[in-house]
């Protein structure tokens, strides 16, 4: 048995897959002994899933967690070393699995998978301000706005912020009824933060995520996102700006 | 070097605080690289601690001993960590871990072939080459071994050094643990490697387990050290000196405190070790 061969039929041991275990672990004593393995395979990604998607578990609680995550690590193994990045599915699985009443978790899941990505920021230095102030009006079309590292933003299909507060501060919350809640999440000094957006500021961070101008605003640049563009500045979702070089000509009917 | 130079502990993250409040509370620190390489935050700490402190990195994710190609996004993180914190040493181990692209999170056996011997080499050699520097290699702890193999661990470990210009990392509880649950012996272990290749030493507790007829002891690091282990470390350092030797304790994490006391339990091994090298 060649080293390929030899490292294939532990594969196929470990997620279960094999009819029989490897033939040279045949014996009772080895069968018990992989499953030292095989055990630590899955319960280390449970544990991953579990720091991940700390108010998923809280609210679904250990059970409910555990077998869910369980399945999903089962179905899904990571694909690289570092485990950082492993969990971004959970939510999906957590979709198949959940009633339809309880389909907020999911929702749940994806703004704390953000909020752990958010996490992994540093805060950001100070936006430069007085270049924003020295700019004229007529300049800021112009803006290409730059999102500090770390920011992550959700369409949520249900208001989960609030939730997701709640049992931050060990509270069950009520399930929320079905609504659109546009998010920034946002990487601060101490921990993370979230804000609801309005349609304004949704813009205004949508155009800075895409690297294009706030010309390209639909319906075009009014005061409100220059407001937007403010409060977005405050919370500490953007890190800078640069102007485009050449105002493009636009024939407008 | 005084005796306390050689001891260091692994920091783990709820220790953060406490260290960055006193990071000369120890000579060195050992960390995953893995925890470091995404998490700009706990980089950043890991910084302010290593401007005060010794630094080993010790990697569990290369799957060094993988037919699956090395991963070079990893590689590259890790030589970008390394160019950051300047650590004194980088280790790895003697396992596997991924196969057909999937990673099982996990330090898995090698059989001790020719085969799986050239092919570790040849992938340590690639490692160093793209770090630029000596890596560590250290002996793993294991619950199965492969019939397949033609070598014995201790014969495979020994001729790393040799092939690539490794140095190796001797884990005495990996070692104490291998011999309790495949019956060999430490001292044919020991006697078979070349000490002066010993780059760093580590120490933990491990735990046993009843699994109808058979007891497994696993490696757990949660648990102080041993008492056959400290005796294990007293022989090592009668007969070959001091090295930098780690308390390593990941699970049932203790305070900051009971972690240090047990880094002065080793201290206390070392002062007639450290005289013998000196005289």
């Amino acid at each position: 048995m060649n080293l390929r061969e030899y490292q294939a039929r532990w594969a196929q041991a470990l997620l279960g897959e094999g009819p029989s275990p490897p033939a040279m672990l045949d014996t009772e004593q080895a069968r018990n002994r992989l499953d030292i393995y095989r055990n630590h395979y899955v319960l280390s990604l449970v544990e991953a899933l579990q720091a991940t998607y700390p108010q998923v578990w809280r609210y679904l609680g250990q059970q409910r967690f555990v077998d869910l995550a369980r399945r999903h690590a089962i179905q899904h193994s990571p694909r690289s070393g570092c485990l950082t990045h492993y969990g971004e599915t959970f939510p999906d699985s957590l979709r198949t699995a959940l009633k339809e009443e309880e389909s907020w978790v999911c929702t749940l899941a994806e703004l704390e998978w953000r909020v752990e990505r958010a996490a992994l920021a540093l805060a950001p230095t100070a936006f430069p301000f007085a270049d924003l102030a020295r700019l004229a009006e007529e300049d800021y079309a112009r803006i290409i706005l730059t999102p500090a590292d770390g920011v992550q933003s959700l369409i949520a299909s249900y208001p989960v912020a609030t939730a997701y507060d709640r049992l931050f501060a060990g509270q069950l919350p009520d399930p929320p009824a079905p609504g659109i809640e546009c998010l920034v999440i946002y990487p601060q000094r101490e921990g993370v933060g979230i804000t609801q957006l309005s349609p304004q500021a949704w813009a205004v961070l949508a155009m800075a995520f895409e690297g294009r101008p706030l010309d390209d605003i639909d319906g075009g640049l009014t005061d409100l996102h220059c407001d937007a563009l403010l409060m977005l500045v405050q919370l500490g979702v953007l890190a800078g700006f640069r102007l485009q070089a050449h105002a493009r000509s636009v024939v407008r009917d | 070097m005084t005796p306390n130079d050689y001891i260091g502990v692994g920091l783990r993250i709820p220790h953060h605080d406490y260290f960055l409040a006193d990071p000369g509370a120890i000579a060195w620190m050992e960390v995953h690289s893995e925890n470091y390489f995404e998490d700009a935050r706990l980089r950043a700490e890991l910084l302010q601690i290593r401007a005060h402190a010794g630094l080993s990195l010790h990697g569990t994710g290369l799957s060094l001993g993988s037919v699956d190609p090395l991963d070079l996004k990893h590689m590259r993180r890790l030589r970008k960590l390394a160019e950051d914190t300047d650590p004194d040493r980088i280790s790895e181990h003697l396992s596997w871990s991924s196969f057909n692209g999937q990673h099982f999170n996990d330090l898995l056996p090698l059989p001790y072939t020719e085969e799986a011997l050239t092919h570790f080499a040849k992938r340590v050699d690639q490692v160093q080459q793209f770090l630029g520097r000596q890596i560590l290699i250290e002996n793993p702890s294991t619950y199965l071994e492969a019939e397949v193999s033609q070598l014995t661990e201790w014969d495979f470990l020994a001729a790393l050094p040799a092939l690539t210009g490794c140095g190796l990392l001797l884990d005495l509880n990996n070692l104490y643990v291998g011999s309790l649950n495949h019956g060999y012996d430490c001292d044919t272990y020991l006697q078979a490697l070349d000490v002066q290749t010993v780059g760093e030493i580590h120490l933990a507790g491990f735990h046993m387990r009843e699994m109808g007829n058979d007891r497994v002891f696993i490696d757990t690091h949660g648990a102080p050290v041993a008492a056959p282990v400290w005796d294990l470390y007293r022989a090592f350092l009668d007969r070959h000196g001091a090295r930098p030797t780690l308390i390593e304790w990941d699970t049932d994490l203790p305070s900051p405190q009971r972690l240090l006391a047990e880094a002065d339990k080793a201290v206390a091994c070392l002062p007639l070790a450290i005289a013998e090298v000196s005289s």
